[in-house]
């Protein structure tokens, strides 16, 4: 479904950030994306939500080489891409429903549709009594959500989330992951990028750890666990 | 606002208005205001110039159409050693080409002033007879004044020298000396006026494209999001030519009341004074239709150069 080839990416004339990244995601995969501060976790995501065009290799997403494809072929790929940003990045003149329905909207939904949709997904959320909010009257947790809300209303075959649990407590930020697994099981691809390490200590996922531009793999738990008692 | 309508606690809360209108915080916009007003002074301007060009268009072509197959002979009374000539012979010599002209099948009309119409004329300048004319001083010419047929060609040297044997002082005055020396100053106004207008469609096109890119850059943020949710180029350029056509014929008709109210005015304090040398001019239903269409036209221009600033700046996103 995804997969990195020798990938390299810099900024202007500036040192790689990312450089010669190989990795391979199947559809339905959970990983974890982690490093410290600065590693480029940031930049491999923006490569990933095709924010941006690598500086060299190959990304290969949903079958399809980035490389060769037009402006109108690029956003179709991208509706199928679904975000959570670590700032949230909510449209503050819009209350918290159509920030919601922006993505449906995008993608031509009928109105009615749309109403059925986010109505649901707002209440999953716990949101349906500030549906007509704006986002700027809301904490920080109360925006998170709308954001996941968003990110998840069109239901994506891929889920990326950077730092979504930057701000909040270690019980919200599980909560918030246990979303995102839920997700998982249904059949989306997810990646969270994240250093939050107890946190994801707490999940059995497979982590991509950037330390430098440099990408390595790192096994889950139960994976070293099943190896070692296969080895005895 | 529709948000006061609802109950005091939602007010509170801070709620959008329900009804969505544009993905980008376009209606929030500061330079709205300045952009309507800018197109409505642009088509006070555009009105202003295009009714000059109307104007100078109808004059020219009035000028033009009264002096076309047209022309006069005088008979001075002064030969050509500048002698003065007797009333009688000068009547005579008049009198014998206007005979000789009627032998002249192209001319259509021919007409012998009589003495009354010419003192009128020369009244401006000389003064009535018996007052400073006296005409054993002051002579008059003889004037004949021609019509040829429609489409005929005047042969104006053959007629010249035709009249000449008659009387040869006599004059033949086509007037199209100074009737081109006019039609070039009204073409070259007329120009000018369409130049005006073109300039004035030009400074539409770069002021559109101007606040479209500075809002571009004001929405950066916002633009991104949309172009990572999946936005295409066209749903993104139709919300902002959308937003630009509403601020356009906002601006463009009220440019068109305003402008519309200064030409009445300026009719009206012409009307009052006797302008000779200009005929009377009334916009035809052709031109009151093109001043009424501008809000059209300008509106679609700002459409056209707000979607193509858009797809150009956004052909720049990833």
């Amino acid at each position: 479904m995804i997969k990195f080839e020798h990938v390299g990416l810099r900024y202007g004339v500036g040192p790689e950030v990312l450089s010669d990244i190989n990795f391979t995601l199947e559809p339905g995969s959970f990983r974890f994306l982690s490093g410290p501060s600065g590693a480029g976790k940031t930049s491999l995501m923006s490569l990933l939500y095709l924010g941006r065009k690598p500086t060299r290799g190959l990304v290969t997403m949903f079958g399809q080489n980035i490389g060769q494809l037009d402006r109108k072929q690029l956003s179709r790929l991208r509706q199928k891409i679904g975000v959570v940003f670590q700032d949230f990045r909510l449209l503050n003149h819009m209350s918290a429903f159509d920030n919601v329905a922006l993505p449906l909207r995008i993608q031509g939904m009928s109105e009615k549709d749309i109403k059925n949709n986010v109505d649901e997904l707002l209440e999953w959320v716990d949101l349906g009594e500030y549906k007509y909010a704006l986002p700027s009257t809301l904490s920080g947790g109360q925006q998170q959500r709308i954001a996941v809300a968003r990110a998840v209303i069109t239901r994506p075959r891929l889920l990326l989330a950077d730092e979504p649990t930057g701000n909040l407590d270690d019980e919200i930020g599980f909560r918030l992951l246990s979303l995102f697994d839920q997700l998982n099981k249904m059949g989306t691809t997810v990646i969270i990028a994240s250093h939050n390490q107890a946190l994801m200590d707490r999940f059995d996922h497979e982590r991509l750890i950037l330390d430098q531009g440099n990408l390595s793999i790192h096994q889950p738990r139960s994976w070293m666990k099943e190896k070692l008692e296969s080895m005895f | 606002m529709l948000s006061n309508l609802l109950p005091k606690k939602e007010r509170y809360l801070g709620l959008a208005v329900r009804k969505r209108r544009y993905d980008l915080p376009l209606d929030r916009n500061a330079g709205n205001k300045f952009i309507s007003m800018l197109i409505a002074l642009m088509t006070i301007l555009l009105m202003l110039s295009l009714t000059g060009a109307f104007a100078l268009s109808e004059i020219a072509g009035r000028w033009s159409s009264g002096l076309e197959g047209k022309a006069s002979i005088e008979v001075p009374a002064k030969d050509l050693n500048n002698v003065l000539i007797d009333a009688d012979t000068v009547q005579k010599q008049t009198a014998e080409i206007a005979i000789f002209l009627e032998n002249d099948k192209s001319i259509d009309k021919i007409t012998v002033l009589r003495e009354e119409e010419i003192l009128k004329l020369v009244e401006p300048w000389l003064g009535t007879l018996g007052g400073n004319i006296n005409q054993q001083d002051t002579p008059l010419p003889g004037i004949i004044s021609l019509s040829f047929h429609k489409g005929q060609e005047i042969n104006e040297d053959g007629l010249q020298k035709a009249i000449e044997k008659i009387a040869p002082q006599a004059r033949l005055d086509t007037h199209q000396s100074w009737l081109n020396d006019i039609l070039k100053l009204t073409g070259s106004l007329r120009f000018a006026a369409h130049m005006v207008v073109v300039v004035i469609g030009l400074t539409t096109i770069v002021t559109i494209a101007g606040a479209v890119r500075t809002r571009l850059s004001a929405y950066k943020e916002e633009l991104e999001l949309l172009h990572l949710m999946g936005a295409g180029d066209a749903y993104i350029a139709n919300q902002l030519q959308r937003h630009t056509l509403i601020l356009a014929l906002q601006g463009s008709i009220v440019g068109l009341i305003v402008g519309g109210l200064i030409l009445f005015t300026l009719n009206m304090l012409l009307s009052s004074h006797e302008l000779a040398l200009l005929p009377d001019f009334t916009l035809s239903t052709g031109q009151k239709t093109t001043l009424c269409l501008l809000p059209a036209f300008i509106s679609g221009l700002a459409l056209l150069t707000a979607r193509l600033t858009v797809l150009r700046t956004l052909v720049q996103m990833p």
